[in-house]
This record gives structure tokens, sequence and C-alpha cells, in this order.
């Protein structure tokens, strides 16, 4: 049998036919060439059969020569469908249109993602792949494949060692590898280490010349500690020594502690004001109540509405209120002193190498004075006191 | 005439190796278990009830009975049945001849 799926979907309908017996019926339809199929039997001269839409002409031509009734029961096929989707344009419309839409939106770069570059890379990185058009809501029919960009890429940019551009769906992904600029260490200058300061050396190490010093030993500033000729002294040759002096030294501070201090601190309670300003006027909308609190800081936000670039003529407010709190101590002396002596610290030891440390430290006097503390301390402080010093040739 | 005619074909089939169904015009009946019915060269319908077909031949008639019967296709010459087949039935003017 002929699969004649091809003509049924040109559209055909089921008929009932009554009044006529069926083998009149078919063999009639055969004499005219109507095509028809499914027949089934229902009861004397009663039928359902199937016919095609393209037959109807024949069909109504030879029921005018019969005595018989033909009921259309259903309508089946492309031609039915498309006209009960006529009714329906609306919805046809809705649902191309979204597919377009879908593919349209599924074909722009969405997302531009840059790994492992640091942030003023990663804006020349910005700058050269838009200069490239692969900026967001772009169409990726009309970009170069990731491999162009690549090469492109690693053509204009000199700071990167390597790119990988990765697309993934919409968004393009680039890994970068930048180039390390390797800083050259500074030419070692061939000279002396010299104390930078008055001090009692604690504790040397001479990687390469003569040491000058021993341990214990006071230096003045500017006194060699190590030397950066060796030899014999007829046959001398200069190099730039190196090495580590550690120096000991006394360090005499005046501090000044208030001793009665004020401080606020926020509690956490926290109220949102909400409101509409038009010019200078707030209408409050939300939460107007406020804070039971004494002390209060305020935050006042303002959002403007731009609506197609137009300022409209009000705006939203929000006002955080925070609640304070007094701190109101009475610091005793003792914690004065532990103050003083903490910061004191800590100024001193910026004043020096990474390397410094407070060995020992002594209150030598203090005096309460007009609600102040003053005291004046004395620290011991061990830092490197070695310091390059070139030697001049040719004196 | 007619006689000699038969007599012709007839000796054709027999020392030619003609197919019957061609040259003595007579029906070809394919079967599938008892579900389809598909006969070529019938000469048109008679009768076609849930249970019985009767389709006429150039000698005679046919008459199929089962239960269910759908006609699938139907075609000048064609007919394709469906349903539960119990019993297909010949019977007509010169069945002797055949």
């Amino acid at each position: 049998m002929k699969n004649q799926w091809v003509q049924r979907s040109s559209g055909y309908m089921t008929i009932r036919v009554t009044g006529v017996s069926t083998e009149l019926f078919l063999n009639q339809c055969a004499k005219r060439n109507i095509v028809i199929w499914e027949i089934k039997y229902e009861e004397e001269e009663k039928f359902i059969a199937n016919v095609l839409l393209a037959d109807l002409s024949k069909l109504k031509k030879m029921a005018k020569h019969l005595p018989c009734k033909i009921f259309f029961i259903e309508k089946k096929g492309i031609p039915f469908l498309v006209s009960k989707l006529n009714q329906r344009k609306g919805m046809v419309a809705g649902v191309i249109g979204f597919l377009l839409f879908l593919v349209t939106l599924s074909n722009m770069v969405w997302g531009i993602e840059i790994d492992g570059a640091s942030p003023a890379l990663e804006h020349k990185m910005h700058e050269t792949i838009s200069e490239l058009g692969i900026q967001k809501g772009k169409f990726q029919y009309f970009l170069p494949s990731p491999e162009e960009i690549q090469q492109e890429i690693m053509n204009e940019m000199d700071e990167v060692t390597w790119v990988g551009v990765t697309k993934q769906g919409a968004s393009y992904q680039f890994q970068v590898v930048e180039k390390e600029i390797v800083e050259e260490a500074p030419p070692t200058i061939s000279g002396h280490l010299v104390a930078s300061r008055k001090a009692v050396i604690h504790d040397m190490f001479v990687e390469k010349g003569k040491a000058m010093v021993k341990t214990n030993q006071v230096v003045e500033k500017g006194d060699i500690l190590v030397s950066g000729l060796i030899g014999k002294e007829d046959d001398q040759r200069i190099i730039a020594a190196k090495g580590s002096v550690t120096g000991e030294f006394w360090y005499g501070v005046k501090v000044k502690v208030p001793l009665h201090l004020m401080a606020e601190s926020l509690t956490g309670n926290i109220n949102r004001k909400h409101g509409i300003g038009i010019g200078e006027v707030t209408i409050p909308i939300w939460g107007w109540r406020g804070l039971d609190a004494e002390e209060t800081v305020k935050e006042t936000f303002s959002i403007k509405w731009k609506p197609f670039g137009v300022t409209m003529p009000f705006n939203y407010k929000f006002t955080d209120e925070y609640e304070l709190k007094s701190l109101d101590k009475e610091r005793i002396k003792d914690e004065a002193l532990a103050i003083a002596s903490e910061e004191s610290k800590k100024e001193l030891l910026g004043k020096f190498s990474d390397k410094a440390e407070v060995v020992d430290e002594k209150v030598l006097h203090q005096m309460v004075d007009g609600g102040k503390v003053k005291i004046s301390l004395h620290f011991r402080i061990m830092d490197e006191i070695a310091v390059k010093q070139p030697i001049i040739q040719g004196d | 005439m007619r006689r000699f005619q038969m007599w012709i074909k007839r000796w054709m089939v027999d020392h030619m190796d003609l197919p019957e169904d061609v040259v003595m015009d007579l029906p070809r009946i394919t079967m599938i278990g008892q579900v389809h019915i598909y006969i070529e060269n019938h000469k048109g319908l008679i009768k076609f009830t849930n249970n019985e077909l009767r389709l006429a031949l150039s000698e005679g008639e046919m008459i199929i009975s089962g239960e269910r019967f759908v006609i699938k296709t139907i075609l000048p010459e064609e007919i394709l049945l469906e349903g539960y087949i119990h019993q297909i039935s010949y019977y007509g003017k010169n069945d002797q001849t055949i």
C-alpha cells in the first residue's frame, strides 16, 4: 500500500453519509475517481469515511445525483490548521516573536570576563577588546573567532604574555597571563658599610669585606663598620662590602595622654525613614516615628528618577538614623601609661627599619597636669645600622 | 468462441509459466493473518457491512465475512480491508471452469 500522508496532509475530512447504501456510494466514488478511505459501517445506509479536500467539488457533484446526505464531522490537515491559526494571529505572532527574540538575544554578547589581570591591565584589556568590537549587546555573527581575537590581543598588547579566549555561550572569557617585568637588581657599587648613627655594636655578620669593629664597641655616625678595601696594603682591591650590623641605641620620648576621653559609638539601632522629596520639602511615607534616642547620627540618601533622560521634579529619599552612645571613660593613670608606651613604641618603630625592635623600655618620669599625663619614656632599640657608602676613587 | 479463449489462456498458464491473475483476469488476494486482506483486480463492491464484504469479480463474486470491518482504501481495482476475517468464499456462474 502506498503511504498517502503527503496527499492527506493537504487536507481531508471525515464525513458521515446517510440515506444511501455503502456499495452504491463507494462504487460511484470509484467511478468518479474520488479517493475515499477508512470506511466504517455504522448501520444500514449510514457510514463514516474520509475524503480529500481536493475532491470536495467532485463529491458535491456526485451527491446531487444520489439520495444521500453528507455531514462533515472532522477536518484535518494543513489547510484547516492554517485557517485555524489565522483566527489566532496574535498568538502565532507571539510565538514567532518569542522565538525570534530568543534567537536574537542568545546570539548577542552578554558578558566579558577577564581573569588573571591586574586592575590596570584589565581596564586596558577592556579597551582593546571593545576596539575589536566585542562589546555587550553586539551580535556574535559579526565578531571574529576566538582564535583571531587571541591573535589580535597578543599583537596589540605588550604587557600580556599569553591570552586565552574562550566563548561560552553568550559570554567571552579571557585568561590573561601577565608579563612579569623583572626589576633588575641595582648593580652593586663597591664601597664600605658605615654606621648610620651612634650605637653600640650588638651583633655583626660580614658577607664580603673586612670587619673594622667588634661587638660591644661604640661607634659614631659615619664610622666604617665593614671596609670594602681588601687585601694587603700594596695590593688592595675595592669590593662592595656586604653584611649586616645590628646596633643598640637609646631613645627618649615625651608623651602626653589626656585622662578624660570622650568617645562615641553606635549601638546598632537603626531606623530608616522613607520619603519623597519635592524641591526642598520632604514628604515622609514610612518610618517617621524615628528612634527613642538622645543622640543620633543621620545619613540622607536621595535617588533621582531619570526616565528617558528627563529629571523628575521629585525624588525618593531615605534617611538612616543611627543611635549613638557616649563612652565616658575616666582613664586611670596606669591605663594612660600603657597607652602612652604602646603608642610611642609604635611611633618609634615606624621611624626605623623593619627589623627594629624595642629591647627594653623604662618610664623615667610621669606627671599629671591639667587633665593630662605627661610621661617621658626611655627605650632601648636594636636596629640595623649599616649603610652603604661608595668609595670614591682617584682622590 | 469464449470457451476457446478460456482454453487458450488456460494452456498459456500451464505451458508458458505466465501468472494466472494477469492472463486470466483473476483477483489476486493478499492476506496478513486475519487482520488485513488486500484484493486486486476486483470489479466493484456489491455489499459492505460491519461483518460482510461482497466483491464482484470477473467471474462470479467473493464473500468475505468476519467482524469489525473497515475499508482502509478503495480504488477502482484494489481494496484493502481491515478487521477480523473469519471466512472467504467464492461463488459464481462457472466456478467449475477454474
